[in-house]
Formats: C-alpha cells, sequence, structure tokens
C-alpha cells in the first residue's frame, strides 16, 4: 500500500507547475485560466489522498463543491475573456496593462 | 524676620515687574514713584534687621521656604540666611538702589525707556538681595545670572546704539566665562560634599580637603583647592578681576546710574561677597589664598595705571573701582574678609558718590563726556564739586574719611600677612595708593578745576535738586560710616557667625582701641604720604604745568602706547580669541549645521524617500504576472517561515 | 513493487507531463488536450483513491463541459498573431526558481513534518464499510451539508446569469417584441380620431 506522502508530493507538484504557469505566461489569457485550472486540480487531489487516507468523507463532499465552483468560475472567467477580446482584439496578457503606475 | 525679610527680598520685583508692564500705560510719575517706594520698604525692612541684629547680637535666620527640587535623593531648597554679613550688605544694596532710584527721576527725565529703565533696576535690585540672602549655592547662582542678567539688559539700555549692543554682548560673554567656573566650582563641591547648603558645606568641609581630585594623569590637586580657584573665577568674572576685567570700562555705555548702581556698588561687589561667604572653605587652602591675592594686586595696580591715561570721565572712574575691586580681593586674599567687606561697603558709598556726580556734569554739558572739553566747572556747579570733593577724598583714603579706615586697615593686613606672595602685593598696593590719589585728583582737576573748556553753546548750570539730593545722601556716609563701624565689622568680631577668620590681632598686628587712635597709628605708616605724594603730582601736572604731561607721554611713548591700548587686553581678545571662536562657529553652521542636518539628514531624508518610492513605484506595474509573481514570493516566505519553526 | 504502486506511478508521471504541457505548449489548443489528459490520469488517481463517484464526475463535469467550453472559446478567438509572436521571457529563470522554490519548500513540509498525520489509511473507516461511495456522498451531502448544496445551486444559476449578462449583445436595427411594452399599452397611442375636410368643395 502507498504511503500518503507520494499523493502529497504529486500534488504539490501540479500546483507547482500551475503556479509557474501562471508567472510565465506572456502569451495569452486562456492559459492563464488552465493553470488555475491546474492549481484546482492538485488541490482537489490532496483532499481526496487526506479523504482516503483518514476515511473521511467530507474531504469528497469538498471536492465535490470545488468542482462546483471551479465549473462556474471557469465560465464566467471565459465570458469576461470573450467580452475583452472585443474590446481589445486580443488577449495578448502583454497589453493589459491599463492599471499600471 | 522671616516674613520681613521676604518682603524686602519680593518688593522691589514687584514693584519692578509692575513698572515694566503697567508703567508705560499709566505715566511716569506713577512708575518713580511705586518703585523708589518699593526700594524704600526694602531699605527700611533693611535698616531694621540690622538695628536687631546689633540689639540681638547672635540673631541669625537660616530658614528654607520651600523645596525647590528633589532629584535622586538631592534635596535643592530656597532658603534665606539673614546673618550679620547679609543685614550689611543688604542695607547697602538696598540703599545704594534708593539712592539711584531718586537720581534715575531726573536723569533719565527725557528718556523714551523711562519706564524701562526703572523697572530694570528694580528687577536688579531684586536679584542683588536674592544672591545676598541667600542660603544655598543653588540660588547664590541664581542671583547671579539675575544680576548679570539686568546688567546685559541695562548696559545696551540704549539699544539703539551700536557700541552700546558691542559692550553689553561683551559684558555677558566675559561674565560666562567666569559663570563657567563658578559652575564648575559648584559642581566639584556638590559632587564630593552632596549638598549645596551653606551650613552643610561648611560643616563638611573636611571633605573636601581630604578628596583629591585628578585632572590629568597623574597630576591631582586636593578637592578644596579645585573648589575655591573655580569659584574664584567666577568671582574674577563678575567683580572684573584680570584677565577679565575688559567689560567694566565698555560697560560704561550704559546711563551713569547704572554704572553707579551696577558697576560701582552692587554687581560688582557679589564676586567679593561670595569669597567671604565662602570664607571657611577659602580658609583651608592657602594655594587659593596666594592666587586670590597676586590676581587682586595685579589688578590693582595695573588698571589703576589705565585710570591715568583715560579721556572719558566714566572711564576714570571704571578703572578706579576695577583697582579697588583688586583691594578688595587682595584683602580677601590675605584671609582678611572682615576688612575687605568694610572696604565694599565703604567703597559703594564713595564711587557711586562719584559716579552720581559724573552723571550730573555729564548732564550739565548735555552728553559730553570727554574731560578734555570740561573744565573750571567749580564755579558754575558748586554742590556737585563738593560731592565729587568728597568722594575723591574718601577714595584717595584721606584722613578722617571713610575710604581711609578702609583702606588703610586693609594695607596694614596686607602688610602684616605670611601669604604667599603678600610681599609682591604690599607693594603693589602701595603704589597703587600713589596711582589712585593720582588720577582722582586728575580727574577732580581737569573737570572742576582751571579754565572752562567747554564749547557748547548752552549755559552750564547746577542740575535740578532730584539729581544733587541722592549727592548729597551719599556724602554724609562717604565722610562718617567708617566711625562708628570701624571697631565692630573690622576689628570686632560682627562677622564672626559669618566668615571665618583669625582673630584681629593676628590678622593686623594692631590691638584696636578706637578709630582715633586708628588715625594717629596710621600717621606711621607709608600710606597718607604716599597719597599726599600722589596728590602733589596730579596739581603739578594737571594745574601748576599743564604741558607736563604731554611731555612724559611723548618720552615714554611706548609705555603710553600700551596703556592706552589698554595692555593689547581687548586686541588679543578681539584679534586671538573672538575670531577664531567665530570661525569655529561658521564651521559648525557651514559643516555641521548646513551640510549634515538640513542637508542630510533633513532634506536627505526628503530625496530618499522620493527616491525609494520612485522606485518601489515600479512594483505598480499593471501586469498580472508581476503581481501573481509577488504573491508566490510571499507564499514562499511563508512556507519558509512555517519550517523553520 | 506492487501493482498499485506501478499504476501509481505511471499515472502520476503522465499528469506531471500533460501539466507540463499545458504551460510550454505554444498552440494553445495543445495546452487545452494536455489538460484534458492530466484530467484523466487525476480521475484514474482518483479511483485507486477510492473516489469513484468524483473520478467519474470529474471526467464528465470538468473535461465533458467546462474543457470543452475552453476549446470553444479558443477556436472561436482569433488567436493566430500571438501565436507566432512569442518573445523570450525574461522573468522566466526567476520565475522558476521561485517556484522551485515553493515546490521545493512544500516537499520538505511534507516529508519531514509529517507527524501530525497519518500515513497509513485508518484501519477501518467509513469508506470501507461496504456502502458504495455514491450512496455514501449523497446521504451526507443531503443531510449534513444540505444548506452548502443549495448555496452551491446558486452560484451556477449565477455563473449563468453572468456569463449571458456579460456576452449578449444587442444589434443594431433589428425589431423585436418588447412583451412588457405591448401589455402596458394605452388607447390613447394606438388609435387617434382625426378629422378630415371633405374634399368636395
Amino acid at each position: 500500500m502507498l504511503t500518503l506522502q507520494p499523493y502529497l508530493t504529486l500534488a504539490a507538484i501540479v500546483f507547482g507547475i500551475g503556479v509557474m504557469g501562471i508567472i510565465i505566461n506572456r502569451k495569452n489569457i486562456i492559459i492563464l485560466l488552465m493553470c488555475t485550472e491546474l492549481l484546482l486540480l492538485a488541490v482537489n487531489f490532496n483532499f481526496i489522498a487526506f479523504s482516503y487516507f483518514n476515511q473521511d468523507i467530507t474531504g469528497q463532499i469538498f471536492v465535490f463543491f470545488i468542482l462546483t465552483v471551479a465549473a462556474a468560475e471557469a465560465a464566467i472567467g471565459l465570458a469576461i475573456l470573450v467580452v475583452l477580446y472585443r474590446n481589445k482584439n486580443s488577449i495578448d496578457v502583454q497589453k493589459l496593462q491599463t492599471l499600471r503606475e | 524676620m522671616y516674613e520681613l525679610s521676604l518682603i524686602a527680598l519680593i518688593t522691589p520685583l514687584i514693584v519692578g515687574l509692575l513698572a515694566g508692564f503697567v508703567g508705560s500705560r499709566i505715566n511716569k510719575s506713577f512708575t518713580h514713584w511705586m518703585t523708589t517706594l518699593g526700594i524704600f520698604i526694602s531699605f527700611a525692612i533693611s535698616c531694621w534687621i540690622l538695628i536687631e541684629i546689633f540689639l540681638n547680637p547672635g540673631l541669625l535666620l537660616n530658614q528654607n521656604i520651600y523645596e525647590w527640587m528633589s532629584i535622586a535623593g538631592f534635596n535643592f531648597k530656597a532658603g534665606i540666611l539673614v546673618d550679620n554679613l547679609t543685614a550689611s550688605m543688604m542695607v547697602v544694596v538696598t540703599f545704594i538702589s534708593l539712592m539711584v532710584h531718586i537720581y534715575s527721576i531726573g536723569y533719565m527725565r527725557d528718556d523714551p525707556g523711562y519706564h524701562r529703565f526703572f523697572c530694570y533696576i528694580s528687577l536688579f535690585t531684586f536679584a542683588m538681595l536674592l544672591l545676598v540672602i541667600s542660603n544655598n549655592l543653588l540660588q547664590l547662582f541664581f542671583g547671579w545670572e539675575g544680576v548679570g542678567l539686568m546688567s546685559y539688559l541695562l548696559i545696551g539700555f540704549w539699544y539703539k546704539k551700536e557700541s552700546a549692543i558691542k559692550a553689553n554682548f561683551k559684558a555677558f560673554i566675559i561674565n560666562r566665562v567666569g559663570d563657567m567656573g563658578l559652575i564648575l566650582g559648584i559642581a566639584v563641591i556638590f559632587s564630593v560634599i552632596g549638598s549645596l547648603d551653606y551650613q552643610m558645606i561648611f560643616d563638611s568641609s573636611t571633605e573636601l580637603v581630604n578628596t583629591k581630585i585628578t585632572i590629568i594623569n597623574d597630576y591631582s590637586v586636593s578637592g578644596i583647592t579645585l573648589a575655591c580657584l573655580l569659584l574664584f573665577i567666577g568671582a574674577m568674572g563678575k567683580s572684573a578681576q584680570m584677565p577679565l576685567h575688559v567689560w567694566l570700562p565698555d560697560s560704561m555705555e550704559g546711563p551713569t546710574p547704572i554704572s553707579a548702581l551696577i558697576h560701582a556698588a552692587t554687581m560688582v561687589t557679589a564676586g567679593v561677597y561670595m569669597v567671604a561667604r565662602m570664607s571657611p572653605l577659602f580658609e583651608l587652602s592657602s594655594m587659593a589664598l596666594s592666587v586670590v591675592l597676586i590676581v587682586g594686586a595685579t589688578t590693582a595696580i595695573c588698571s589703576g595705571l589705565l585710570g591715568i591715561v583715560q579721556f572719558d570721565i566714566k572711564r576714570i572712574i571704571a578703572y578706579s573701582t576695577i583697582s579697588q575691586l583688586g583691594y578688595m580681593i587682595v584683602a580677601a586674599g590675605v584671609s582678611a574678609y572682615s576688612a575687605s567687606i568694610f572696604h565694599l561697603m565703604t567703597h559703594a558709598f564713595f564711587k557711586s558718590l562719584l559716579f552720581l556726580a559724573a552723571g550730573s556734569v555729564i548732564i550739565a554739558l548735555h552728553h559730553e563726556q570727554d574731560i578734555r572739553k570740561m573744565g573750571g566747572l567749580r564755579q558754575y556747579m558748586p554742590i556737585t564739586y563738593i560731592a565729587a570733593l568728597i568722594g575723591s577724598l574718601s577714595l584717595i583714603g584721606f584722613p578722617g574719611f571713610a575710604g581711609f579706615f578702609s583702606k588703610d586697615a586693609l594695607i596694614e593686613a596686607v602688610a602684616h600677612s605670611s601669604n604667599l606672595g603678600s610681599e609682591f602685593a604690599y607693594y603693589c598696593v602701595l603704589i597703587g595708593v600713589v596711582i589712585t590719589a593720582l588720577y582722582t585728583f586728575r580727574f577732580l582737576f581737569v573737570v572742576f578745576h582751571g579754565d572752562s573748556r567747554y564749547k557748547g553753546d548752552n549755559q552750564i548750570k547746577e542740575s535740578s535738586w532730584v539729581i544733587l539730593i541722592p549727592l548729597i545722601l551719599l556724602s554724609i556716609p562717604s565722610i562718617i560710616i567708617a566711625w562708628p563701624t570701624l571697631g565692630i565689622l573690622v576689628f570686632g568680631d560682627f562677622f564672626s557667625n559669618s566668615i571665618q577668620q583669625m582673630s584681629s590681632y593676628e590678622l593686623f598686628g594692631y590691638k584696636y582701641q578706637s578709630p582715633l587712635n586708628f588715625l594717629i597709628h596710621a600717621f606711621s605708616g607709608p600710606v597718607i604720604y604716599l597719597s599726599l605724594i600722589g596728590i602733589i603730582t596730579a596739581w603739578v601736572c594737571y594745574i601748576k604745568m599743564p604741558h607736563f604731561p604731554e611731555k612724559i607721554s611723548n618720552k615714554f611713548a611706548i609705555i603710553y602706547k600700551v596703556l592706552v591700548n589698554k595692555y593689547y587686553f581687548d586686541y588679543f581678545y578681539e584679534k586671538v580669541v573672538a575670531k577664531n571662536t567665530t570661525k569655529l562657529g561658521l564651521v559648525f553652521w557651514n559643516f555641521g549645521d548646513i551640510k549634515i542636518i538640513d542637508d542630510f539628514l533633513v532634506n536627505g531624508t526628503a530625496i530618499r524617500i522620493q527616491k525609494l518610492s520612485t522606485i518601489s513605484k515600479k512594483l505598480q506595474s499593471g501586469y498580472i504576472y508581476h503581481y501573481a509573481l509577488m504573491m508566490v514570493i510571499g507564499l514562499s516566505l511563508f512556507l519558509a517561515w512555517i519550517i523553520i519553526n | 513493487m506492487s501493482f498499485i504502486e506501478i499504476i501509481f506511478y505511471v499515472f502520476a508521471s503522465i499528469l506531471v507531463l500533460t501539466s507540463l504541457g499545458v504551460i510550454l505548449f505554444k498552440n494553445p489548443v495543445y495546452s487545452a488536450i494536455s489538460l484534458i489528459v492530466s484530467f484523466i490520469t487525476s480521475a484514474a488517481l482518483w479511483l485507486l483513491l477510492q473516489a469513484e463517484f468524483l473520478a467519474i464526475v470529474l471526467i464528465l463535469v470538468y473535461v465533458g463541459a467546462v474543457m470543452v467550453l475552453f476549446l470553444f472559446v479558443v477556436m472561436m478567438l482569433n488567436i493566430d498573431d500571438v501565436m507566432r509572436t512569442s518573445k523570450f521571457n525574461k522573468m522566466a529563470p526567476f520565475a522558476l526558481f521561485i517556484g522551485l522554490i515553493v515546490v521545493a519548500e512544500l516537499i520538505t513540509l511534507i516529508w519531514f513534518r509529517s507527524d501530525q498525520f497519518s500515513m497509513v489509511p485508518v484501519s477501518t473507516g467509513v469508506l470501507d464499510s461496504g456502502v458504495s461511495n455514491t450512496v455514501l456522498l449523497g446521504t451526507t451531502l443531503f443531510t449534513d451539508y444540505l444548506y452548502l448544496f443549495e448555496i452551491a445551486g446558486f452560484i451556477l444559476l449565477l455563473a449563468i446569469i453572468v456569463s449571458i449578462s456579460l456576452t449578449m449583445r444587442r444589434r443594431e436595427g433589428l425589431k423585436r417584441q418588447i412583451v412588457s411594452e405591448q401589455v402596458n399599452i394605452d388607447q390613447t397611442k394606438r388609435m387617434k380620431l382625426v378629422d378630415l375636410k371633405n374634399e368636395r368643395n
């Protein structure tokens, strides 16, 4: 049987990849949203692992809700993206600078 | 007696403040009546206290009024000490102050700063009374500084005159140099004994003797010598001993009444008073006494010489004051404190008389002060002439006058002393007698005798009665005050509970019987004859052969030049001390203040904040990934912290 | 090496590789497809952890709905020019470094501070009780967490409203029916009696 640690390590690695993706991404916003999905996936992993190892169903319930919210958030994020594209005609992250000092 | 002495102390303060703040709104009459009345009350109370002390010998009041401050176990109290010495000083101070108040009514009549003047002299009287009436060194210092301040304000009374401003700076700064010594002396006493109260200091003075204070690595002095020397430096500053004497001639820039009050009778005697008051301490240190002696003797003779070559009427009398102060200090140096205080009292009377007479002359000639432009005033101003004559005779020690007794007693004590330096001092004071007579009668002959050289267009007439009455009132003590008081004050033990000194026979080598006896005894000493030599010389030089002085000054041109330049003291102070200090101050200002504090600290802080904010402005780039990076960096720091803990 | 372990490592490596692919591919369509593959492999891993319901839901909902939506949007937007211009990212090494630090710290925490949680499954728990995962999930969801369940529903409703209201465009010049105005009509606005003069003299 596997111990808990490989699962958590795996989740940590995926989380790290997601974070790096957000930072080094300069091409387009869709990648940004996909990296957000990756982060959420890593967190879900953690919950499921703990739920299995503590024999507590609460972890899976939480994942349930996280999935719900993630879906809603993806939808809204894409809607915003569409409107952004309509206004700026591009989805380059580097052009989104209007809030600068 | 406690409440009365408090009233005597506070009344000048109250009337002074009233005159200053309210007097200008009411009128001149109110101001001068009120202040004169206040000082008169003080004078009456002082006389009453003195009479009480005469009637009840051994009466002494040493009481603390309130506790001023209590720090770390040290209690500083404000208190009153009224003993024989204090009472005598109080009478002298208030009497002279009263005379000056009355005199100023006439002298300052047309001056626009009338009310301010009366306010200042009343406040000065308060400060001087505070000085003599205190029972601890801290309060003495307070009064010391107070008289210094009022002296500054009064010397620069005509503040629009540039020479007056320079003079008052000079007075204050040189006083400050002396005060530094005083503060250090007080500090030494405080650090060794732990209290500033007179009684406690005198009781534990042996502690000071036994304490050795190290100055530099291997060189140490006894605590008492150090304390006495430092205290004496303070006295040098206040009582215009050499080399700190240069402020007093320049202080003649102030109005004549204050020259009489402050720089003849009261403030400059504060130093002598302090030395007398600290006599138990000075007695324990023979080295300090020798220093005192030598400084006083040098001052007496050197400033006397300067008095011969002055042409300003007030400056002659100023140098005379310095010389006489030297005499008083010499008396203190040979441990004859009672003679010193006695000479202080008589000097107060006749010197202020001389100053006021000079003021009368100045006013009558419409502010002319050069004696070369005066002459033959005897016929126009007879009363002033007689007053000046009485003052001069007293000053030179003409037999029978008050000054004679005090000066003679003093010289006897010097002759009989065995302190180190007393022989030098003896010769100095003897020569000083000749010189005193010389310059005094030069002053008298040139101003009042001979032909009138006044070129002004106004008629010279005698001054008003307001000016003459103080002259008359001061002439009386100048003549007679010594007769009743000589025996008790000088040779008796009147001051025995205030001053510590040896018995009079040891001190003076003369068994005292009566003033007349003393007078006759004095004819066997050299003093009277020396003063006679001086008078004759002056007569020869200035009446018989008026061109003689000029010939002498041409012959001894170098000496004359040195004397006219006042031994180059002023030159030295100005060119060396003041110039370098100013340079140092400029360095501090330019570099220290402007560069470091203004540019580096104040402006620099603003500039650095601005630069920092310019850099940190770049954090707000508007890019999401920069913000995400910041968040991640924060996250990593937080995780690191969790790991470490 | 038991069978489970082999399965785990295989799927784990695929997961890591595909998530790397999400961020490294230039073509966004390729990134989306990598993400889909990573979801599928993670579903497989969840099956290992006896979370069957959620594994399937992951595939159905996430992959089937959300990723499809992503692909719709990717293909809808004209992003050819973005693909071609890709300058070298100056921040990349530093960001990589920071990311590695974060991962390293997390791993340190997991491997060296693991005294607070059990490393092996608790012997018998509710997950092994014989009831299927779906039933278990359902019972706790509708009893203990009912309130949260309702709120989740509202969140989805919110998502719908937001999406529509953000992206709906009104085209100019279209004639539509505005029902509220039709109903609130007044007689005077529809009919007007006009008095015409007779044309005969």
